[in-house]
């Protein structure tokens, strides 16, 4: 299957008081018609500044300055602003955490979906922006979709106000919608119906998701695909239930053990040691080495190369990769032996 | 501490609070339940969670048993006293007692101030020791919590998240409190780091004797930590159990889409979820609060409001029908991961039971 999208090495600088800092390094992803890929990452590994820089986001302090982002057969990055317009909102939508400030309080949700056909399509006929508008509000399964559409954005629930969000951005069935941690704001039992609506308008347009999210649960319940951020780079990526099942970067292992979940609530966590190093302090090396147990010289002082298995779909990048693969083998191995 | 443990630390008892609120300037108040009658104890040295939504009540509980706000009804009962009735004084002592760590360390800790600072006003307050030892004990709160010795000269704005909530613990570690109350104490921190501060707070409660009261939205949090579960809904308890029980024989249909949105392995994004959103407290609906998006809800839930009733050793449930709901959090599940196997996992759960 064919990406629909497609970021080779992206380098994103980012203007800021401790000077200029490299907030993206070399980033790869590959986001598939009808998958959802997850950008797991804690916060200031760059998972935001990844997905402003493949939409010409960015904001002004920021600047991407290499790599591609293949789209349908274009280079975003070689767009101008004008051509970018045309593409975000119509074959690219962006759902954002909080919905409230993402919609304008000043106008109501029928003028803010309408906007979307106005823009987009050039439609001006009042009547058929509210029958247009009506249809995606009920896509997104908003009751008395009518009445609501002459209401305001405080007049909504959180809930309700992402739901709406998501409405503006799938009005016009893109390829590829790009959510930036879409539930963190609202409550786990309307996080759940969230999931479940993107899910469901995910099957019905085969669209492409990228997930940015620090929730590993969600993430393992919502996703396809995984690449793992830590300090602006991709450390691992692979097919989701494979890497949560056999991960091998250690910074991986390490945030699976650390996340307390309802199977493991009876045994003793295990804290990843240490902070994630501050942008303007990246070491030269591998950026985990101070944290992890493993390291040696060689990871202190080069950063480490890609290593590829499964025809290239699982990635890591650590030195200590093949023994941590046969050691995790023969591992399995002796599990399977003894039950 | 078999004798001690027979008196519960904490015992609150029909605890109630009551906001008069006013639409507009000239509206009529009209009632807001913010917590509409609540009975837990905590027994000393263990730590009860407190598991709900936004506008559950979940934090207004902890600002009444910080003396932060007086009940509308009910009592507080805290190592044998009676929170309504303290003088002065005993206000004073209280607050030793018991010691808040709040949820953001980046609003709860002065930026002005250097962190010996912070960690030394609540001594200065109490007056528990001589000027010239205050370096010497900040010293030691700093080291109890994982931080160099030396931090204390630092500012909040020099610190990660992380380390800030350190020095809010080695604040609230200071007086040697006998208990914490913990508002959502790790929500706020990056992954990596929840463990750190999790794993810190139970190292000093088994080393300190604490006892916790932790307040989450994270279920899976509260059950790392606690020996006892409480969910609340609108103000109200759902089910309060034992962790084991809680997590593995949740009766409640609200605990178990609680469960179902923490449980990777639950498949309950493709299956059916609870429906809408909680409800507003000025308008709470009539019988069981949760009938409108529970999906078993039947006729007596409209009409008739359900108590908690025992429906297993200390298991107690407000709901017509826990008998009949399926076991588990994910009733709905269709999908075809099957959830992992966990009655066999447990370790053993020996906290005194409590009668709430």
């Amino acid at each position: 299957m064919e990406p629909i999208l497609e970021a080779r090495n992206l380098t994103t600088m980012l203007r800021g008081r401790a000077g200029v800092v490299t907030a993206v390094d070399n980033v790869s992803l590959s986001v598939y018609p009808g998958r959802t890929l997850a950008l797991v990452g804690e916060s200031g590994s760059g998972k935001s500044i990844t997905c402003l820089s493949m939409l010409g986001l960015l904001p002004s302090s920021g600047k991407l300055v290499a790599g591609e982002v293949m789209f349908k057969g274009r280079d975003l990055a070689k767009l101008s602003q004008r051509e970018l317009e045309a593409i975000r909102g119509r074959e690219i939508g962006m759902i954002l955490q909080d919905a409230m400030t993402s919609l304008n309080p000043l106008f109501t949700i029928g003028d803010q979906i309408g906007e979307v056909f106005r823009y987009h399509q050039g439609i001006r006929d009042r009547a058929e922006l509210r029958r247009r508008s009506i249809e995606v509000l009920e896509k997104v399964k908003i009751p008395a979709a009518a009445e609501r559409l002459d209401s305001y954005p405080f007049q909504f629930s959180g809930g309700m106000r992402q739901r709406v969000s998501i409405a503006i951005n799938v009005a016009l069935s893109p390829d590829l919608l790009i959510c930036d941690e879409p539930t963190t704001a609202l409550d786990v039992t309307v996080q759940l119906q969230i999931l479940r609506l993107l899910g469901e308008l995910q099957r019905q347009q085969n669209m492409a998701i990228v997930f940015v999210t620090h929730d590993l649960q969600m993430a393992a319940q919502f996703c396809d695909d995984v690449a793992i951020m830590y300090g602006g780079r991709v450390v691992e990526s692979g097919p989701i239930r494979e890497v949560f099942d056999n991960p091998v970067h250690p910074y991986t292992v390490g945030l699976l053990e650390a996340v307390p979940t309802l199977e493991n609530f009876g045994s003793r966590l295990v804290a990843i040691p240490g902070q994630q190093p501050a942008l303007s302090a990246i070491p030269p090396g591998c950026r985990f080495a101070a944290r992890c147990a493993s390291a040696n010289d060689q990871c202190r002082a080069q950063y480490p190369d890609w290593f590829e298995w499964n025809e290239g779909s699982r990635r890591v990048a650590c030195w200590r990769t093949e023994e941590r693969v046969q050691a995790s083998a023969a591992r399995r191995r002796a599990e399977a032996a003894h039950g | 501490m078999a004798e001690a443990a027979a008196r519960p630390f904490m015992r609150v008892e029909g605890l109630r609070k009551t906001y008069e609120v006013r639409r507009g300037l000239f509206g009529r108040a009209r009632p807001l339940h913010a917590v509409a009658g609540v009975t837990f104890e905590v027994q000393p040295g263990t730590t009860f969670g407190l598991v709900g939504e936004s506008g559950s009540g979940k934090t207004t509980i902890a600002k009444m048993l910080m003396l932060a706000e007086p009940p509308s009804q009910g009592s507080i009962e805290v190592a044998g006293q009676d929170l309504t009735q303290l003088s002065g004084a005993d206000r004073e002592r209280f607050h030793s007692e018991v010691q808040p760590v709040l949820q953001d360390p980046y609003s709860s800790l002065n930026p002005r101030m250097r962190i010996g600072r912070i960690i030394d006003e609540p001594l200065r307050i109490h007056r528990r020791a001589e000027r010239i030892d205050y370096d010497a004990r900040v010293r030691e709160l700093l080291e109890l919590v994982g931080l160099p010795g030396d931090a204390g000269s630092r500012f909040p704005h020099e610190l990660s998240g992380g380390q800030r909530q350190r020095v809010s613990i080695a604040r609230a570690l200071g007086l040697g409190p006998k208990c914490m109350i913990l508002d959502e104490p790790v929500s706020a921190l990056d992954v990596s780091i929840q463990a750190q501060i999790l794993n810190l707070l139970k190292d000093l409660q088994a080393r300190l004797g604490l006892t916790y009261l932790l307040i989450s939205h994270d279920l899976a949090v509260v059950a790392y930590m606690s020996q006892r579960v409480g969910v609340l809904y609108l103000g109200e308890f759902m089910e309060i159990a034992d962790t084991a029980e809680i997590v593995g024989n949740a009766r409640h249909p609200y605990t178990q889409a609680l469960i179902a949105a923490v449980d990777a392995r639950s498949g309950a994004v493709d299956g059916a979820t609870v429906a809408g959103e909680i409800p507003s407290p000025m308008n709470p609906p009539s019988g069981c609060t949760f009938h409108p998006r529970c999906p078993y809800a039947q006729a007596r839930c409209r009409a008739e409001k359900p108590g908690l009733r025992e429906i297993g050793p200390s298991h107690f449930v407000a709901c017509h029908f826990a008998e009949q709901v399926p076991s588990r959090g994910h009733p709905h599940a269709s999908s075809s991961i099957a959830p992992a196997p966990m009655a066999p996992t447990f370790p053993p759960i020996d906290q005194p039971k409590e009668n709430p």
